[in-house]
């Protein structure tokens, strides 16, 4: 009896250990439409490897946004993403539900149109060569800006290695190319005081919101951590990307943002993540794992 | 030395790996430092709720131990769902915890948002911020009720490099109404499920 209590102690102890701690990810699968969609996406997108060689594949009514997300888990790559203000249905596809429209006709939903983007490029200079980062992500921007996806993109590079891909034009209602200001260029006013992450990014866009009469609020951020930091952050006609970058600095932790744009209700909605970088086992399943996670104890 | 002799002192050696191996990897056996068997989530009153909860909890075992001091850190449960996504909405199609890691613990037992509470950590915030639920509801009322469902894995702090997993997939559901949200947690060690409906 003793003998069967010890295995049964050292076997699950055993796995206890063997396991792991990170999110378990599902493989891709073909996203299920949503009422009033018909496209079908990409869950998630995929980089594939051949030999030094690289091909990005990816389908979302944000192209661009879904290519970036994947090349930071990809790579570990810090790139936040900004939508353009989207104003036209050459850039839009209307998702309202029949149903919902058939009882209001005013009803309307929009997506950007956005689709397929596929990006083939040399990923041997990753290993060898400080700057191929932003050649790549140059290289992609260019790339999409060729495609019949929505918006234009610029790059720009900010301090510390991090890199910020901004909607720089859209179709304007006669379907022609117009250049458009990112509203995260704005510069703002803001008092230096001390302040919960969370409640500094709060005053952050509701400035940002009174200086350009625009809606911008806060999308899915990382509630624990920006709730439980403190920021001292503020300054006199310093753009809002500015003053943001240093409050998510502030939180001690690499934190990636997006902003997107919603058509519909004229509103920016911010959201940002912990900056995390894949992992995959034999069978190709997917683990996350911050990329700033202490070596001591590592994930 | 006998069969019984033998076997124990095949433990013994087995601890000690298990020990070594701590100190260069999270141990999750509870059998290293003590433990909460219990957590219960209370509900932070709040003068101006929008949509989100503040959770607070209180751990404690059956030996008593002040657990004040340690750090408590969220990690990845399994996937999460979300019923209220859809392609280009503005909530994630697998919710995931915001701030896993063993790197920068914002959590301290008795400390930081609940300085001074014995054996309170927190506090865990769950819900969507009030411009997201507003894009929702207008965006596909007909999918309404839906849920942001997370899956949340707590360890806690044995000494400066080893931590111990105490719950595994606590579940935070996030439920957005027509006209109000309700945020739940369901913690492992607790006997209930704890949520709050905010009208907003």
């Amino acid at each position: 009896m003793r003998i069967v209590y010890v295995l049964i102690t050292i076997v699950v102890s055993a796995g206890f250990l063997i396991s792991g701690n990170s999110v378990r990810q599902q493989p891709a699968q073909p996203k299920s439409q949503a009422p009033g969609q018909s496209k079908q996406y990409m869950d998630e997108g995929v980089v594939e490897h051949k030999g030094g060689a690289a091909t990005l594949r990816v389908s979302d009514p944000r192209p661009l946004k879904q290519a970036i997300a994947t090349l930071n888990e990809e790579y570990g790559w810090i790139v936040d993403y900004e939508d353009p203000p989207y104003m036209s249905d050459a850039d839009l596809i209307d998702v309202t539900d029949p149903q919902r429209r058939a009882a209001d006709p005013k009803a309307r939903v929009t997506i950007p149109s956005g689709d397929g983007f596929q990006f083939d490029y040399d990923e041997s200079p990753l290993m060898t060569s400080r700057g191929a980062e932003a050649a790549i992500l140059h290289q992609m921007v260019a790339a999409y800006n060729r495609t019949n996806n929505p918006g234009r993109f610029v790059v720009r590079e900010q301090d510390k290695g991090r890199y910020t891909v901004i909607g720089a034009s859209v179709k304007n209602q006669a379907g022609k190319d117009q250049n458009v200001e990112s509203i995260l260029d704005t510069p703002i006013s803001i008092s230096v005081e001390k302040r919960s992450s969370a409640a500094t990014i709060d005053v952050i866009l509701k400035e940002l919101s009174a200086r350009t009469n625009t809606k911008i609020g806060i999308g899915w951020v990382p509630n624990n951590l920006l709730f439980n930091t403190q920021a001292t952050v503020g300054g006199n006609n310093v753009s809002a990307r500015s003053l943001l970058l240093q409050t998510f600095e502030a939180t001690g932790r690499l934190v990636v943002y997006n902003l997107m744009y919603f058509e519909n209700t004229q509103r920016y909605l911010l959201g940002a993540t912990v900056a995390v970088r894949a992992q995959r086992d034999s069978y190709g399943k997917k683990t996350l794992i911050p990329i700033d996670a202490s070596p001591k104890n590592p994930n | 030395m006998n069969s019984y002799q033998t076997i124990r002192a095949c433990l013994f050696l087995f601890l000690l790996a298990c020990m070594f191996r701590t100190s260069t990897k999270t141990v999750d056996s509870q059998g290293c430092c003590p433990v909460p068997s219990s957590e219960v989530s209370g509900i932070e009153s709040q003068t101006n709720p929008s949509t989100l909860t503040e959770f607070n909890m209180t751990i404690s075992n059956a030996g008593g131990t002040s657990f004040d001091g340690r750090q408590v850190q969220e990690e990845y449960g399994n996937q999460g769902t979300n019923t209220c996504y859809y392609a280009g909405g503005p909530t994630p199609q697998h919710p995931t915890v915001s701030n896993p890691t063993n790197g920068v613990p914002p959590w301290v037992v008795a400390g930081g948002l609940v300085s001074g509470q014995h054996n309170h950590w927190g506090l865990d915030i769950v819900g969507v911020f009030p411009d997201d639920v507003a894009q929702v509801r207008v965006d596909h009322p007909e999918m309404l009720p839906c849920a942001l469902v997370i899956f949340q894995n707590m360890w806690i702090e044995c000494d400066a490099s080893t931590h111990i997993f105490y719950e595994e997939n606590n579940v935070l559901e996030i439920f957005i109404h027509s006209n109000h949200v309700e945020n739940c947690r369901r913690a492992v060690l607790d006997t209930t499920n704890r949520c709050e409906q905010l009208n907003n």
